[in-house]
């Protein structure tokens, strides 16, 4: 009877922990993005911060990832910011974030004055999507970030440009 | 009585006088006479040692230590039907009397040749074959201290007399114990005729002056050098080593001017050069060459010459920081043969030329000389490192010479032809090959610094015709040239080109090509009466609209522009005229493989009738009008080109006469069928 009881214990565990942990994560999520409403990014990043150290594989991991490098960027911390994109690059490859995440590093480099990498992440950029434009002249993709913001790329035939709450921040010619 | 004594005394010594003098006369009559008679001896012993004639006109003794030979001359046939390969009007031997009278020992202290005159090519020649002989000669004289000097000796360049540059030098040296130690001057000089008082007058015109001087110590097996410093107001070299049994040991260094005296290049050049080479630059100011921008520091030399073969085992130095080396072997026969590989890493120095990205030269050659003719085969191997910003967008340079020969009789104008080349070029992103065959050239030295250069091969299956400048006072040199291509096979380009794999036909083109500043290659090319065949941007349309005419599309006349620089490849004024198509506008590709095109094509009605997809658009066509025009652009990256359609009146129409969610739709489907073209 008590064998039952143990085997009885150990498989609700089983069952409870993931569901126990996506809440945990979850729950976080949500009190950043409190945060962020209440115009408090600091605790915001705080929370993703933490989220991201006890939950890497939570789907909630990749948004806060993408914040946590927002952040970073907001506060001129570049060398931070470009590492936590070029994790969130290598890591979520098929986000719809990663093409911001490249405009950001892009940004970066331009900063550092690094030529070589400034080439690299444009033909990254140009390659990272092939377009067709038989009855427009551009075409937009958006995203919207963990941190609210509101991000855009407008593609023409012979150039991309990148906007944040519709403020440009990077912009590739070809 | 004292004016008796006065006179008797005085008779006395005009007796004494006449009989000093007599004795003189009759001193010098017999020795004359004895030299006159040692004359055919001399002639016989001397001819024993060399096989060429050695000859000379009079001997004659003056006292008091004076032997004079006049006309010396060295032939290299015994009739002496040819001119002579030196021949020194006047050869002044001092030498000791009381030696010669008191222990019968005859002392040569002092020769003098004056005005010697050598042909270079039959001078050669008697060292050549004489070598040994001289070498043993020199060896067996007695070891005893003497001056030896040569003045104003003319070396001429050519056989026939034709050429007006000629050497002139002169030479002392002096022996003392086993201390030698000499010094002299080279200069290049030219025949000029200047018309002087209504009349042609031959005048030379002295070259710049090569100064030398050395100093070092006789020794059993050979001799010692302390020092040989060679001068010129470009140059400063000095060397130090020895010469013995048959080891050669040199070393040293050498600080050169290559700007030819141009004050405008002098600045940057001198900048460039003080920044990368500070110490050397002090040390060049130090000897006198403050302006110097080439240095050629730590020579190092083991080589081993047993005549006729001199093999160099070590020879490195390092020109501008830059380590090179030498290695191969001379044979100083007939014909002379060598064999000799050269490397080197030329980063720094190039730097300064904007062809940063150099990481080794590798060149092999191996031939022979004779008569003013080299042949060889050649091999020339450039790497580079990756690519900077700015710099050649190469990784690799190959080029290998089959059958080279070299004329040099008619100099300054030189006839360079082979029977085979390949070059080889790799690029970040492309290979490119190009052979020749049957190369003809002629080469012009128009001065120290310019030359000109004229050629013709057969490449293609056509003919390439050219002519180039070359600046040879830059490094690395600049090149200018013109070049013309006739009758080529089109689909023969393919190793220039891949694309050029899918074009036939008969290639036209004319361009120019400059190598700095800023190379790039320029030019048109028309291709005649051809066809291209599964030409990728046809064959794409073929399969994507059904229209399978465009496998292959024949054409009468296709012509276009082009022009290659640093920045990429550009097509513009593109013309292709067929039957059912016509194709017009201009395609670039830059850096990275990226794409700005716009091009424009005109279909027939009845090409567009083959396709079923086409029927819809055709009805919106006028029925008078009997093609269609899409005017669209490219860009991106070559292998996934982003395209747009341009606007038209047919545009207009169809965007007009479909709903916007058709147009959203249409679009969508267009992108997934181009990638899943791309995927292909």
């Amino acid at each position: 009877m008590k064998r039952t009881a143990v085997a009885v214990f150990l498989l609700l565990q089983a069952v409870w922990f993931p569901y126990v942990y996506a809440q945990e994560s979850g729950y976080r999520y949500n009190q950043a993005i409190e945060a962020i409403n209440a115009h408090d990014e600091n605790t915001a990043f705080m929370h993703f911060r933490s989220l991201l150290a006890d939950h890497p594989d939570s789907r909630y991991a990749e948004p806060a990832l993408f914040a946590i490098a927002e952040y970073y960027f907001s506060i001129a911390d570049y060398q931070d910011s470009w590492q936590a994109f070029n994790r969130f690059v290598t890591d979520y490859p098929d986000s719809r974030g990663k093409l911001f995440a490249l405009a950001y590093l892009l940004n970066i480099a331009g900063k550092q004055n690094k030529e070589a990498l400034v080439k690299g992440l444009e033909k990254e950029i140009v390659l990272f999507r092939q377009m067709t434009f038989l009855f427009r002249n551009s075409k937009e993709f958006k995203y919207i970030s963990a941190l609210r913001k509101k991000y855009k790329a407008v593609y023409y035939i012979d150039k991309i440009e990148f906007y944040v709450n519709n403020e440009l921040y990077a912009q590739i010619s070809y | 009585m004292s004016f008796m004594r006065k006179y008797r005394i005085r008779r006395i010594f005009w007796w004494a006088a006449k009989c000093v003098i007599a004795g003189i006369v009759l001193l010098t009559v017999i020795a004359n006479l004895f030299c006159a008679a040692a004359k055919n001896s001399l002639s016989h012993n001397i001819d024993s040692y060399f096989a060429q004639d050695v000859s000379f006109g009079k001997i004659f003794y003056l006292p008091p230590g004076f032997i004079i030979i006049t006309d010396l001359s060295i032939s290299s046939e015994r009739s002496g039907k040819m001119l002579p390969a030196m021949s020194v009007p006047f050869v002044r031997l001092r030498f000791s009397p009381l030696q010669l009278a008191f222990k019968r020992d005859f002392v040569v202290l002092d020769i003098k040749f004056y005005q010697p005159r050598m042909n270079y090519y039959k001078f050669y020649n008697f060292l050549r074959e004489n070598f040994v002989q001289i070498v043993e000669f020199i060896r067996l004289l007695p070891k005893q201290d003497v001056h030896f000097s040569i003045g104003q000796a003319r070396l001429d360049l050519d056989q026939k007399g034709s050429n007006p540059n000629y050497f002139s030098s002169t030479l002392e040296v002096s022996i003392k114990g086993d201390e030698i130690s000499g010094r002299g001057s080279l200069s290049k000089d030219t025949d000029v005729l200047l018309l002087e008082k209504s009349r042609l007058q031959s005048r030379s015109r002295e070259g710049v002056a090569l100064q030398y001087r050395f100093r070092g110590r006789l020794e059993h097996a050979g001799v010692s050098f302390e020092t040989l410093e060679v001068i010129r107001k470009d140059l400063y070299a000095k060397f130090w080593g020895k010469f013995l049994s048959h080891d050669v040991v040199l070393n040293g260094f050498a600080f050169i001017d290559t700007r030819m005296d141009e004050p405008a290049q002098r600045g940057p050049g001198a900048a460039a050069g003080s920044a990368l080479l500070p110490v050397s630059e002090q040390f060049s100011q130090a000897v006198g060459m403050p302006q110097a921008n080439l240095y050629l520091l730590d020579i190092n030399c083991r080589a081993n010459l047993v005549f006729p073969q001199l093999r160099i085992n070590h020879l490195s130095f390092s020109i501008n920081n830059n380590p090179c080396s030498l290695t191969g072997s001379i044979v100083l026969g007939d014909p002379i043969r060598f064999d000799l590989m050269f490397s080197s890493s030329l980063a720094h120095m190039l730097e300064d030329a904007r062809v940063e990205n150099f990481k080794k030269i590798l060149l092999g050659v191996k031939g022979d000389f004779q008569n003013d003719l080299f042949c060889f085969d050649a091999q020339l191997n450039f790497d580079f490192v990756k690519k900077k910003k700015g710099s050649i967008p190469l990784e690799k340079f190959e080029a290998g010479f089959k059958g080279v020969t070299v004329n040099c009789g008619a100099h300054p104008r030189f006839a360079v032809d082979f029977k085979e080349a390949e070059f080889f070029c790799q690029t970040d992103s492309n290979t490119y090959t190009i052979q020749l065959k049957d190369f003809r050239s002629s080469l012009f030295l128009l001065n120290d610094r310019y030359l000109s250069w004229g050629f013709g091969s057969r490449f293609a299956e056509g003919a390439l015709r050219g002519r180039a400048s070359v600046d040879m006072g830059r490094v690395p040199a600049q090149v200018s040239a013109t070049l013309r291509l006739r009758n080529c096979n089109a689909h023969s380009l393919d190793g220039i080109l891949v694309h050029f794999s899918k074009v036939h036909g008969k290639l036209f083109s004319q361009m120019h090509f400059r190598s700095s500043p800023g190379m790039y290659l320029r030019g048109g090319l028309a291709i005649r009466d051809g066809y291209l065949h599964n030409f990728e941007f046809f064959k794409w349309l073929a399969d994507f609209f059904g229209l399978s005419s465009l496998q292959k599309v024949d054409f009468s006349r296709a012509v276009s522009n082009f022009s290659i620089d640093k920045e990429g490849a550009r097509l513009a004024r593109i013309n292709l005229d067929s039957r059912d198509l016509r194709v017009s506008g201009a395609f670039g590709l830059g850096m990275n493989d990226l794409v700005s095109s716009k091009l424009s094509l005109v279909f027939s009605k009845s090409l567009l009738r083959e396709s079923p997809k086409f029927t819809p658009l055709l009805r919106l066509l006028d029925k008078d009008m009997d093609s269609l025009t899409f005017d669209f652009q490219l860009s991106g990256w070559l292998h996934g080109m982003n395209f747009k359609w341009l606007q038209s009146d047919f545009k207009r129409r169809i965007q007009n006469s479909i709903p916007n969610f058709i147009e959203r739709s249409i679009e969508k489907n267009i992108e997934t069928a181009i990638e899943s073209i791309d995927k292909e």
